[in-house]
């Protein structure tokens, strides 16, 4: 019996032992792009729109949204959270594209080209006269590292949904962008994250704020240190019993990043992104207030002053949280997002409400705050089901979510 | 020691009844609730029964719940023994719900899941040892928000997951059966953990510990 036990016990053991490590694929036979020249700004947005998959929908459902994100041309789809981060060129009048597509919900992921030909719409985008079913992007893709072997073709259906720019509406990435378990090869709550933010199809982030022993705001989700966030380290235990020296000194995020602090985090965010909304998740079990508003407020002096829409939110999602706010001198005049009820959002006079999305749409809710001049989010939505239906019926200004690819689809072609 | 175990697969003389309660353990996996400090979760309460039939087959049900959910399982069993070792088959179906109205949710749930299972006992002479490997099937799924529903069809997570399973059964004092086991789940949908509405389409590892008394 104790052997038999003993056995069962080695069982168990041995079998919590699984991870799971994703690296994006390369090609091996070079760049298809090389030699030939980016494509001109004016004609990027005229490639921009929803596309009908024929070939490659049982890999990536039958429609995708394509959209510019600086200088990659993203593709995002709701099977799977498909989505595609291509490069682009031209030569001869033809567009070239090369890039990897991956699947957010599993670790499924592979390379692909695609290119628009002459006679398959290339001319209708230099002469601006782009119509259903007149751009067709044909191509190929491969599963892993393997050649690609898969044929994919995509056809222009319409514009991206005119409701889309008009709303503004918030696609507020989870963690600074996903988190660890999506596997995308960046550290959650990093730089390098929100650096990533956009190409997934964010408009703004959500960050974990803790304090170091010394009183610096960092972004950090856990209160410990532990192996899923941070890479073996000499120092073990709880975050914030350690001052900054020590964390920048000893701690790398599991792929290697620094650990951020806000004020880098923020300055990254105001000067090397778009993203227009900021949420500061207060995780610190000390009262933060006085550390993190005067960064706050100085990051959106600082954009104001650049002409940048960027709004920096105090995220208050507990009592504890909201008592440590109202002991700030003029509170009411810091721009917060209260996660409490509609009569918290009152006493703290928030910019923002923040319910859990697992309360519903709450619409008499979300009208009320919209009359008082205020927007509300919901978070953390990541079932498709759910996404889609949140997007059709919903009230709200955003969702927060680790799947800004699906959202972005769903946003694009609503 | 066959006569008194309940996991074992043995076959059972015709009208026969055996019961048996179970406490489950499992452990989520960090990615489903986002932080490390699992490790024991959502004890799941459990009653099983099964009923004797002829050659070699036996009928089976359950009733489990954690609290916020009600699951009853339902099937049949075909066994067949050789010496000391015995090899058995059963399929078995289970209808769920579940609704949490407290710390800002304000959902429900309501599923079917199918299971196939394949089992090997082998009775030593003071215990018995029974290995089992699993594949389940969701084969419905609705799930409530307040006022949105979604109806997810059995294409995605047909194959919900599978296991593998090791029990040890044996007296405790005088005729009273123990059951000690544990569970390795890889599944894509774990349905005790309906209320983080999983969205990945991956296999996660699930440890599962059961403790059961034979009644």
């Amino acid at each position: 019996m104790r052997k038999s036990f003993l056995f069962i016990l080695l069982l168990f053991f041995l079998l919590s032992c699984t991870e799971e490590i994703l690296t994006d694929p390369e090609y091996s036979d070079g760049s298809l792009l090389t030699g030939k020249l980016p494509i001109p700004e004016i004609l990027k947005t005229r490639i921009e729109g929803i596309y009908k998959i024929s070939d490659g929908a049982n890999y990536f459902g039958n429609e995708v949204a394509l959209k510019w994100r600086g200088k990659k041309l993203a593709v995002y789809g709701s099977k799977n959270g498909t989505y595609f981060l291509l490069n682009g060129a031209t030569k001869d009048s033809v567009f070239y594209f090369e890039g990897t597509w991956r699947h957010m919900q599993s670790l499924n992921t592979g390379l692909l080209r695609l290119k628009i030909n002459r006679a398959n719409g290339a001319l209708d985008i230099w002469q601006n006269s782009v119509t259903e079913k007149s751009v067709k992007l044909t191509g190929s893709f491969g599963v892993g590292s393997s050649p690609n072997t898969e044929i994919l073709k995509l056809t222009y259906s319409r514009p991206l949904s005119n409701s889309t720019e008009s709303k503004n509406f918030l696609i507020i990435s989870h963690r600074g962008g996903v988190r660890n378990s999506d596997n995308i090869g960046v550290s959650e709550n990093s730089i390098e994250m929100i650096g990533k933010a956009e190409e997934l199809g964010a408009t703004g982030i959500e960050i974990d704020i803790k304090l170091t022993k010394d009183n610096v705001p960092i972004l950090y989700h856990d209160p410990d240190i532990n192996l899923r966030l941070v890479q073996e380290a000499p120092i073990w235990g709880p975050i914030e019993e350690f001052t900054f020296s020590e964390i920048r000194t000893f701690l790398r995020l599991v792929n290697g990043e620094r650990i951020p602090t806000l004020m880098e985090a923020l300055n990254f965010t105001l000067t090397k992104t778009k993203l227009r909304f900021v949420w500061l998740d207060m995780k610190s079990d000390k009262n933060a207030m006085a550390l993190v508003i005067p960064i706050q407020q100085e990051i959106m002096k600082l954009a104001k002053s650049m002409g940048r829409d960027l709004t920096v939110v105090i995220g208050l999602p507990t009592k504890e949280k909201r008592d440590f706010f109202m002991e700030y001198p003029d509170y009411q005049n810091i721009e917060s997002l209260n996660e409490g009820t509609v009569e918290d959002v009152h006493k703290t006079n928030s910019y923002a409400w923040g319910p859990r999305w697992t309360m519903g749409t709450q619409t008499a809710k979300v009208e009320q705050m919209h009359s008082e001049g205020r927007i509300a989010i919901t978070w953390t939505l990541d079932q498709i089901e759910f996404i889609s239906k949140f997007i059709k019926k919903s009230k709200f200004d955003g969702f927060v979510t680790n799947y800004p690819t699906i959202v972005a689809y769903y946003n694009y072609a609503r | 020691m066959v006569k008194g175990s309940f996991i074992y697969p043995s076959e059972m003389k015709n009208g026969e009844y055996k019961q048996e309660v179970s406490l489950i353990l499992a452990k989520l996996p960090e990615e489903q609730i986002e932080a490390t400090s699992s490790w024991i979760y959502a004890p799941l309460f459990s009653y099983h029964a099964k009923y004797g039939l002829p050659y070699g087959f036996n009928l089976r049900g359950s009733a489990s719940t954690n609290i916020i959910t009600f699951y009853f399982k339902g099937g049949a069993q075909w066994g067949y023994s050789f010496n000391n070792v015995t090899f058995s088959v059963n399929g078995d179906v289970a209808y769920w719900f579940g609704q949490l109205k407290h710390f800002g949710f304000n959902s429900a749930v309501k599923a079917w899941s199918g299971y196939t299972t394949l089992s090997m006992g082998i009775a030593f002479e003071k215990f018995t040892l029974t290995f089992q490997t699993e594949a389940n099937y969701l084969l419905s799924l609705t799930q409530t928000v307040d006022d949105i529903e979604t109806n997810t069809g059995n294409n995605q997570n047909l194959l919900a997951g599978f296991g593998f399973s090791v029990f040890i059964e044996q007296p405790v004092w005088k005729d009273n059966f123990m059951t000690i086991g544990v569970k390795f789940n890889r599944a894509k949908y774990y349905w005790p953990a309906w209320a983080v509405f999983p969205s990945w389409d991956r296999y996660f590892f699930i440890p599962e510990v059961f403790v059961g008394f034979v009644l």
